[in-house]
């Protein structure tokens, strides 16, 4: 869905409590226990201290009773709460999404500014409840804004999967070789092509949660200057330690191509510059594979007639074991059967995903097979429980066509499990 | 159901806080929790409001907390009820509070309580109700309000509403514990009848209207469902709500004698009448019939105002409001008191509730002249009542019967939003058990149908098939329509979703092939 982007707007400069600041269909809004503003996704927020002190009001009226606050819902209006120790993060929306994706949004804005100041933030707000945190976290705004974008259009925070790019099986093995000559002291290499994982490689006995694969990738797509040359950052990886950093090697290794290198030791770069040397000689040294893994990145996900089945618009699949998902492209060049053209379109398609997922998920036991029909799609969703598959047909589609359909494409999904996912790092 | 209030937000000042409440239950509340309660409400909707108005001023606030769930309605302009209810069994993921944080297991999806049996439509549904409750027996509270003042008005919600709320709580009965599916739908059953049967019903009762001209609106409802109506839609509903709950409740050997309310202002009498109505002993059917609702005692008549209490009903459907358009019933000797512009038409009337064996008559009668005060009236009704209907009342319990005793092989409930038909199998007489047909509803069935519900009513989703989690249980499907709204379940030997499709067409074809054309059910 990445083919979808519109130009960035400055909107943290923007007046808050205007009429055009409230018409935003999605606010962000983080603050501290004692009602100071930490973020706010659109206006100043050091001028938003009453509606700060509003929503902290709110969290502690409930709290004195005795129970905590959870969503409120009026109208299409949702204000969504997550409260985590010192940090109370609010989404305000009349956009659409499920409360239950708000909340998933929530959860990953908390472990994004996690992954900067580490869970230690709590003990600064333990000793000193009014402390400023914008000191803090600034300049990360953009890592911030960068993770609510991402989560607009992207179904990768959802399904809590990391979206892989779709390589033929021989040179996802022949990277793996590449990244298996590592250094002693790596824990896990990322190697990540417009936000699609490549490879992955990690240190035995270590586990790398998708949660945290996403945090790093996002982390890396919010800036530019991680492009130009190699750096070098703390980071925190929730899942893995919410207690302490790691450091991250980021460089771009080849053209849209970037790894990332993670050790616990604070002064291992050289090593890790020169095995980033090293990963790029060996790259060179295969133009073959190069040209492949080129070819692959400039068109990276795929069409979605490749497979087949006429009736199918969309997909989206998700395997478990790999905690992986695959979709094709959305966007201009998304072929003539997807009618996703726009980043307006793909947003009302994501939609409909959120309440396919949130009806499979919305029951103490997943439900195994959905079909939910709107005005404009029409969706079956199946969940084997080693694979949640969800295809979209138009609304006009005959049920019988589209469940046949879904069996067709789930069939061959199965045979292409290599090219779409990276299963060597199945648990 | 933990507190149901009644406040006006533009009342009292910083220091008076507690004269913007109204009505408060329970009672013994500590007022500045009363005041509290208030408060929240005024909180979130100037929040809300700072983000862009509501698609409606109507649409119902509902708070979600860990343990509760508030649902705020502005039910007119400045009033606003308010109904609190305590979620049922906590969710496993409860500790959310300012303690919990990354404690989870590492990186798991934020394990929110998605599972919520009462969907919000479900206790919008519920306030409403409880408004709808209280407008019949006061009719407009800002008229009220405007004639008597807020005191007034205090005054009276706290007469009418403390019945009012004990035959909502009452045992067996409590609306709030058993809250499902078919109390959102807020549907009436009705006896489907040939058109020569309904036109001997008609006849029948016109004959009512002509020689008793005072008789203004006739209504028949047989077993709990529904004949003939001449009200509009929300009146007929009102009306079947409250018959349902004067022949209901617990059977008691000790009957209660009705209050004295002969010095209460007419409001109060309706609940007070059906709280005594339920808990008389039933006597047994007469032949002959009998008031339920009007001069139980013809020589003593200074009761009869409680008797024969004051009603506000809806005759003429809303305007302009979410319903659709329809012809104005046009009656000759519209009755005087007519309200003002309000969000409802209401008009008031006198009840009368005749029971002859399982046929319902309600009657409602023009206030004034008073005929209803006098014993002589309610003998020469009931002889015309009897002469009239015994023949039609035959009839109906034979359709009754032959309908009873078809077997129904499918598990459906059918709505029409239209004229709020419900259709189920067999009828919801049943709905104290949850059941659709002849299986007990599962709790999952229940999350499913009340949030495709929910979904239906937002207006986005059209059609919901799933399969159900349990082995044990088959497929659930929803889909609406045109405002017809279809459930069915399916029995667990259903395999596929594709035999779902062929059990949906063989539904219509048996219990719908007169009702819709191909596009529906397709």
């Amino acid at each position: 869905m990445s083919a979808l982007c519109s130009p960035r707007k400055r909107y943290d400069e923007e007046e808050p409590n205007t009429p055009a600041w409230a018409a935003h269909r999605k606010h962000f809004f983080i603050l501290s226990s004692a009602g100071k503003p930490i973020f706010s996704r659109f206006g100043d927020e050091s001028k938003l201290s009453p509606v700060a002190g509003v929503l902290q009001a709110l969290v502690s009226f409930v709290d004195d009773s005795g129970d905590t606050i959870r969503h409120v819902r009026v109208g299409a209006h949702r204000v969504v709460f997550l409260m985590r120790g010192p940090l109370y993060l609010v989404a305000v929306s009349t956009c659409g999404d499920t409360v239950e994706y708000l909340w998933q949004q929530l959860h990953y804005l908390h472990a994004q500014i996690i992954s900067i100041l580490t869970s230690k933030v709590e003990q600064i707000f333990a000793r000193n409840a009014s402390f400023d945190l914008r000191g803090l976290l600034g300049g990360t705004d953009r890592v911030i804004r960068s993770l609510i974008r991402y989560a607009n259009a992207e179904p990768s925070l959802l399904f809590n999967a990391v979206p892989s790019l779709r390589l033929p099986p021989p040179v996802r093995a022949e990277l793996g070789k590449v990244l298996a000559a590592r250094p002693a002291d790596l824990l896990f290499a990322v190697m990540v092509a417009r936000s699609h994982l490549v490879h992955l490689y990690k240190a035995k006995k270590s586990v790398l949660h998708p949660q945290d694969v996403l945090l790093v990738m996002n982390t890396v797509a919010s800036s530019s200057s991680f492009r130009e040359d190699e750096s070098w950052l703390p980071i925190c990886l929730p899942c893995f330690n919410d207690k302490g950093f790691v450091y991250a090697h980021v460089s771009f290794v080849a053209e849209e191509l970037c790894l990332v290198l993670i050790t616990p030791k604070a002064d291992a770069f050289s090593p890790l510059s020169a095995f980033r040397q090293q990963v790029m000689q060996r790259l060179e040294a295969m133009p073959e594979l190069l040209g492949t893994l080129r070819s692959s990145i400039s068109e990276p996900q795929y069409r979605v007639d490749e497979f087949g089945v006429p009736e199918v618009r969309h997909f989206i699949y998700k395997l478990n074991a790999v905690e992986q998902l695959s979709a094709p492209r959305l966007g201009p060049d998304a072929g003539p059967q997807c009618p996703y053209r726009t980043r307006d379109m793909a947003k009302g398609l994501f939609r409909v995903y959120q309440h396919a997922h949130a009806l499979i998920h919305g029951t103490s036991k997943p439900l195994r097979e959905l079909l939910v029909s709107t005005a404009t799609e029409t969706v079956i969703a199946r969940n084997s429980g080693d694979a949640e598959l969800y295809v979209v047909f138009s609304p006009l589609v005959s049920k019988p066509v589209a469940i046949a359909a879904c069996q067709k494409l789930h069939r061959s999904l199965k045979k292409e499990h290599a090219s779409l996912f990276l299963l060597s790092t199945a648990k | 159901m933990e507190k149901v209030y009644v406040f006006n937000p533009s009342l009292g000042g910083e220091d008076t806080a507690e004269r913007k409440v109204l009505f408060f239950h329970p009672a013994s509340t500590p007022v500045s929790e009363q005041v509290n309660s208030v408060g929240l409400c005024e909180a979130l909707t100037n929040f809300t409001r700072t983000f862009g108005p509501t698609s409606s001023s109507s649409e119902p606030l509902t708070l979600h907390t860990q343990q509760r769930r508030h649902v705020f309605f502005e039910a007119e302009a400045g009033i606003w009820f308010a109904v609190v209810s305590r979620n049922a069994a906590l969710p496993k993921s409860a500790s959310r509070g300012s303690s919990a944080t990354t404690a989870e297991p590492a990186g798991a999806a934020p394990a929110e309580p998605s599972e919520e049996e009462l969907q919000d439509s479900t206790l919008h549904a519920l306030l409403r109700r409880v408004y709808e409750g209280v407008q019949l027996a006061c009719g407009q509270l800002s008229l009220i309000a405007a004639e008597r003042g807020w005191e007034g008005l205090r005054r009276l919600l706290a007469a009418v509403m403390r019945p009012y709320l004990q035959i909502m709580l009452s045992q067996g009965e409590d609306e709030t514990a058993r809250l499902d599916v078919l109390d959102t739908f807020d549907g009436m059953s009705f006896l489907p009848i040939d058109s020569l049967l309904y036109l001997k019903v008609q006849m029948a009762l016109n004959q009512l209207l002509t020689h008793q001209p005072n008789v203004v609106h006739t209504a028949l409802f047989f077993e709990g469902q529904l004949v003939y109506s001449s009200l509009s839609r929300g009146g007929t509903q009102q009306l079947h709500r409250l018959v349902t709950k004067m022949m209901g409740g617990p059977a008691t050997k000790k009957p209660e004698p009705l209050p004295d309310l002969s010095r209460a202002a007419d409001e109060e009498h309706l609940f007070a009448l059906v709280h005594a109505l339920r808990h008389s002993a039933k006597p047994s059917a007469l032949p002959a019939g009998r008031f339920v609702c009007g001069a139980g005692d013809l020589l003593q008549d200074d009761r009869s105002a409680v008797r024969v209490p004051l009603v506000h009903v809806e005759v003429r459907r809303r305007a302009g409001g979410e319903t659709e358009p329809g012809p104005p019933e046009n009656r000759p000797g519209e009755p005087s008191m007519h309200l003002e512009k309000g969000e409802a038409d209401l008009e008031a009337f006198r009840l009368v509730v005749f029971e002859l064996q399982q046929s319902v008559v309600v009657m409602l009668l023009d206030d004034k002249p008073p005929l209803w005060s006098r014993p002589l009236w309610f003998q020469e009704v009931a002889s015309l009542v009897v002469e009239e209907l015994q023949p039609v009342a035959a009839l109906l319990a034979e359709q009754h019967s032959r309908l009873q005793a078809v077997d129904e092989p499918y598990r459906y409930v059918y709505l029409n939003q239209m004229n709020l038909a419900v259709k189920a199998a067999p009828p919801p007489k049943s709905r104290q058990q949850d059941t659709i047909g002849k299986l007990a509803l599962s709790h999952t069935v229940k999350v499913i149908m009340n949030r495709t519900r929910s979904d239906f009513l937002e207006g986005h989703v059209r059609e919901v098939v799933l399969k159900l989690p349990s082995s044990s249980e088959g497929w659930f499907v929803g889909r609406i329509s045109n405002g017809r709204e279809l459930y069915m379940l399916t029995d667990s030997k259903v395999a596929s979703m594709s035999e779902v499709h062929q059990e949906l067409q063989a539904l219509r074809a048996r219990n719908f092939f007169n009702i819709f054309t191909t596009s529906f059910l397709d």
